[in-house]
């Protein structure tokens, strides 16, 4: 047992302490976990060596322990006796062995592979995260067509991922913690504690925070409008008005954008016909730009000064630069009408675009080890803010104008990629992007079947499955429509529905839509497996329970490899066991370490295990020695240690892992800041929109459906969604934030964190602003009910603060739920969302999260 | 100890440090990020504000008690004996802080941690039912770092947790007797040095710079 525990000497602490690594949230901390004597676990401290955290936890970190000694743990595995399933029926769980668990599900997979491998429905959140290569080669090697990022992708980076692909080869773009001076933090909580590459962005920006300019656009004063140089309040689902009018503003009013990265590492220059594609060469793919004395040119021709703006007249057809239609396209986004949509001043409207414009300090430069780069200190970040609405992507297509019209991308000061391309090559790492032929950064998305990027385009195709992902050809995934194929089977021709269903640290119940639509769905999978720590409430809808483990007893090698961006460190390392869980696992006389042995134990039991070594193989980009043998049978702990070594090297293997653990690096300069070193094109005009609208209206056309394909625009505009102007009494929108002591919804059953949560009430409160609540006969501390347009109600304690906009009620946290020990007074969020074809963007796959409501009082301060 | 509010994002976390560290009793926290709301709509905010007992050169607790269960370390550092305290409560309503708390019997909410008779070195984290306990800037750490040879509020296991949890590094630890101290060097750098409630007259040793 030894041997697959962690060191417990050899840290900066010294004796008692193991490093280890947070999986609490997405930033995934490196940390030291002291343990006592009697194999428990008092306390989590940031890893001091380890450059991606520096030292430091947050509360959540902090508190991470919490559950590994819960008496309401599950152990064994179990089995549904009572055939009914739904919210409040007991299971009447009987506990089985593990062969006879492995096995049932063994024959479930198998006959479901036989019959059609993509009705398998694999949902997890972590899981490639945290298991990578190893997790997508056992999802390749079973046949399914991918995971399904269930519950997070229904409101994840639906209009951040593929956009971060697309402009920067990456997964998401993070302002630069050292050198941003100005940042615009759109519905965003950069800066607080709650938000990706937290704790270097968190620590870096305090050390200089009287430098930098921080404004919170947000309908609520969060966290980090909190901490914000200003905060400015926003109707709930404008933000693409307000982008656009500071682009009217920076480029037609103020002539304040970077023409020289516009002309060298944009599609600024290409021309655009009247009929919004782009003018190219004749016979073949590279578009033409203007040269004012040889005419139009391809774009690669070494054109000096292509132009941005103008009409020319090109192989008989008007032609203008895309930087000149997007320059006309944002002409009517006045500040006057912006203002008449956000309620964001006109005024302020004109001082957040100069603003912004001069703090790019557009043709200054800085030097990085040694050498001379771009200096753009302004930028502007979002997430589920502007990418939780009817019309996302638009939404997502506008806020990317402003760091790329500036020329801020993966340069000092700027947006910087999350490099994720640089995934699993610790070694023989290069950052490049693949160009398309017409030199645009085309680097697909990590990732493949249910999950995809933005650029070039996926095929359009009919659907597999009840998440429809062929016929959005730009969308990272397509899970919300199994939510509305379960409601409205009629209205896409019922596409095929999965026949089992393992479920894997995500609770869709509780974190997706509406209980009783999520409900729905489930209820009609026939098989259902869940892999828990606790009973969830959607374990509580399985057939078979497996037990999972707590992130203190697991063995994962690669839970950080991606890199922190701009400056600083890279590093890589992963979790290993601080104690040993007392738990059977799925292999007899092997310690239960991560649930992968689940996982290929499955495989081997249906006969797929040759297909998931060969999988992983290709993945994993192993090589000689340590490839697996297709035939070959590998202990969890064997395929580790090959991994390790394949990727760092032999003498790091598992020993390595457990002793030590983590690995660090310089950063050159390429990799701090990689756009000025390699040609793929950005983008500020969006002409592959255009195929991908007329691939999907044959393709529709052709299966007979109605499918909403108007947001396939060459340039962003914004739209009303479906809570925009509505009449009293739904009036309001109701809308939910983020708080820094929670993540996801998991750590609302942390004894600690919600007993702070309860000093604040900040879980079961909702924020009315004095005004509206006063229009509604409301005081500080009544019971409220919150009643959406489509009927759907919570209740929650009213804060009266002046901390919100008039128009919006704000939750907090994903809380809520009705098992044991889920606090059913918080406010659930979730259970006030709208499944329906009004609120999902079609696009991008989003599901709007401004819901149009009512409040009103229902009982006194301190009443039931 | 010196606190720049400035840094402060109101994550929590030295909050929720002090907790695990301290086990403190059952809604006791000894360590709160207080906030308060300051303005009108739309020029309105949240302002945070990390607090902490202020380990006072003239400590009214000290001076309120009446079984002499408060004392104040050579070191500055003032403690609760919690074996010797009757439970008057004097001390809380001496206090202009409302830093000190009173255990009303019910458990640390903290799972996980050891069971309150485990080793000796967790004494700090055993807390009596009837008496008062709070803050005592981490002396289980500092006494370990000074046993041990590491330098107090620079070494992590010989700083307060909450010090060393920060991750805006709001929090600084050292003497403020030593002129060329950590401490010292943030007050003259960053000042001018603040104290709360300086009408109370008490001689904080927690000093604050950029208060809201």
């Amino acid at each position: 047992m030894e041997a697959v525990l962690g060191a417990r000497s050899g840290t900066a602490y010294g004796e008692g302490w193991v490093r280890s690594a947070c999986t609490i949230c997405m930033n995934r901390c490196g940390i030291l976990a002291h343990v006592n004597e009697d194999e428990t676990v008092d306390k989590i401290v940031g890893d001091p060596d380890n450059p991606h955290n520096h030292g430091r936890t947050c509360a959540k970190g902090d508190a991470g322990f919490e559950g590994l000694s819960d008496p309401d743990r599950i152990t064994v595995p179990l089995r549904r006796t009572n055939p009914e399933r739904g919210i409040g029926i007991d299971p009447g769980w009987a506990p089985i062995t593990w062969d006879e668990a492995l096995d049932a599900i063994a024959d479930k997979l198998r006959e479901t592979i036989a019959d059609d491998p993509e009705k398998i429905l694999y949902t997890s959140f972590d899981i490639f995260h945290l298991r990578g290569a190893l997790a997508a080669s056992w999802v390749t090697g079973l046949g399914m067509p991918g995971y399904s990022t269930w519950s997070a992708a229904i409101f994840c980076g639906n209009n951040v991922h593929g956009i971060a692909y697309m402009n920067q080869n990456a997964f998401e773009g993070t302002p630069d913690p050292v050198y941003s001076r100005y940042i615009l933090n759109f519905g965003a909580q950069f800066g607080s504690v709650v938000h990706y590459d937290t704790m270097h962005a968190t620590r870096s920006l305090s050390e200089r925070r009287s430098e930098v300019q921080m404004v919170s656009i947000d309908p609520v004063c969060s966290a980090a409008a909190a901490a914000a140089d200003e905060w400015v309040p926003i109707r709930p689902g404008t933000d693409a008005a307000l982008i656009l009018g500071m682009v009217d503003q920076l480029v037609n009013e103020l002539g304040i954008y970077d023409a020289e990265f516009l002309r060298n590492f944009t599609n600024a220059a290409y021309l655009v016909g009247d009929d919004g594609r782009y003018v190219r060469e004749p016979g073949g793919p590279r578009p033409l730009v203007w040269d004012e004395r040889n005419g139009a040119q391809p774009f690669d021709a070494g054109t000096a000064g292509a132009a941005l703006t103008g009409t020319y007249e090109v192989n008989g057809v008007r032609a203008r630069p895309g930087f000149q239609v997007l320059a006309d396209h944002v002409r009517s986004y006045t500040p006057e009408y912006v203002e008449s949509i956000t309620t964001v001043p006109a005024a302020t409207v004109r001082r957040l675009a100069r603003e912004f414009g001069e703090a790019a300090r557009i043709g200054e430069t800085i030097e990085i080890d040694g050498t001379e780069l771009p200096y753009r200190p302004a930028t502007a970040i979002w997430y589920r803010g502007l990418s939780a609405h009817k019309h996302s992507m638009l939404n997502g297509l506008a806020v990317i104008l402003l760091p790329t019209l500036v020329g801020g991308l993966d340069v000092p000061g700027g947006l910087l990629g999350d490099p994720w391309g640089l995934m699993g090559k610790v070694k023989d790492r290069t950052y490049t992007a693949t160009a398309s032929p017409e030199g645009l950064i085309s680097q697909g998305f990590i990732g493949g079947g249910r999950v995809g990027g933005l650029y070039p385009p996926r095929e359009v195709k009919a659907p597999r499955t009840t998440e429809m992902f062929e016929l959005m050809p730009c969308a990272p995934y397509g899970t919300v429509f199994s939510l509305l194929n379960s409601e409205q089977p009629d209205l896409f021709g019922a596409p095929p529905f999965p026949s089992m269903m393992i479920n894997f640290q995500s609770n869709m119940m509780k974190t997706s839509g509406p209980p009783e639509v999520v409900e729905r769905f489930v209820k009609r999978i026939p098989f259902i497996v869940s892999i828990s720590r606790r009973f969830e409430e959607t374990t509580m809808m399985a057939d078979i329970v497996l037990p999972d483990l707590h992130y203190l007893e697991r063995l994962t090698p690669f839970v950080f490899q991606h890199l922190t961006s701009g400056d600083g460190r890279h590093s890589v390392y992963g979790a290993k066991p601080a104690v040993a869980s007392s738990i059977e696992g799925p292999v007899p006389g092997e310690p239960y370490v991560d649930a992968m042995q689940i996982y290929l134990e499955l495989a081997r039991r249906s006969g797929r295990l040759p297909q998931v070594h060969e999988a992983f193989n290709n993945i994993a980009k192993m090589r000689g020695e340590y490839r697996l043998d297709p035939d070959g049978h590998y202990s969890y702990f064997e395929i580790c240690d090959r991994w390790l070594k394949n990727t760092f090297g032999a003498d790091k293997g598992l020993d390595w892992h457990l002793s030590d653990g983590l690995w660090t690096d310089d950063k050159t300069v390429e990799e701090k800041y990689p756009r000025p070193f390699f040609d793929a094109r950005a983008q500020i005009y969006f002409e592959f929109m255009l195929k991908a609208r007329a691939d999907l209206e044959a393709t529709v056309a052709e299966l007979g459906i109605e499918w909403e394909t108007d947001d396939y625009q060459t340039l962003p505009d914004w739209k009303p969604g479906p809570a925009y102007g509505r009449t009293a009494p739904h009036d309001l929108f109701v809308i939910n934030m983020k708080v820094p002591n929670h993540a996801l919804s998991h750590t609302h059953k942390n004894s600690i964190l919600s007993t702070l949560s309860n000093r604040h009430n900040d879980l079961k409160s909702v924020w009315i602003n004095p005004v509206t609540a006063a229009g509604r006969g409301i005081s500080n501390g009544d019971r409220v009910e919150i009643v959406t347009a489509q009927g759907r109600r919570q209740t929650a304690a009213a804060r009266v603060t002046q901390l919100v906009h008039p128009e919006v009620l704000a939750t907090q946290g994903c809380g809520g739920g009705w098992t044991k020990g889920s606090a059913g007074d918080e406010v659930n969020f979730n259970a006030l969302l709208n499944i329906d074809a009004d609120h999902i963007d079609f696009v991008s796959g989003a599901l709007d999260s401004a819901i149009a409501a009512d409040v009103r009082k229902v009982g006194a301060g301190g009443s039931a | 100890m010196v606190i720049d509010a400035e840094r402060c994002v109101g994550c929590q976390a030295c909050t929720v440090a002090c907790k695990t560290e301290n086990q403190s009793p059952y809604d006791a926290w000894y360590a709160p990020v207080v906030e308060w709301e300051a303005g009108e709509y739309p020029d309105a905010t949240l302002n945070y504000l990390p607090t902490l007992c202020n380990h006072c050169e003239d400590a009214p607790c000290v001076t309120a008690c009446p079984s002499g269960a408060l004392k104040r370390r050579d070191d500055g550092i003032v403690m609760a004996d919690e074996d010797v305290c009757i439970g008057s409560r004097a001390c809380m309503a001496a206090c202009p802080y409302g830093a000190i708390h009173f255990h009303d019997g019910r458990a640390a909410v903290s799972g996980g941690g050891p069971e309150p008779s485990v080793p000796e070195r967790y004494a700090h984290q055993r807390h009596v039912a009837g008496a008062v306990s709070k803050c005592t800037y981490c002396a289980h750490r500092i006494d370990y770092g000074t046993e041990n040879g590491l330098e107090v509020g620079v070494h992590p296991l010989a700083t307060p947790a909450c010090v060393v949890t920060c991750p805006a590094e709001c929090r600084i630890f050292g003497d403020l007797d030593d002129p060329d101290s950590n401490v010292s060097r943030y007050l003259a750098d960053k000042g001018p040095e603040q104290v709360l409630r300086p009408d109370a007259k008490t001689g904080p040793s927690t000093r604050y710079v950029g208060l809201p």
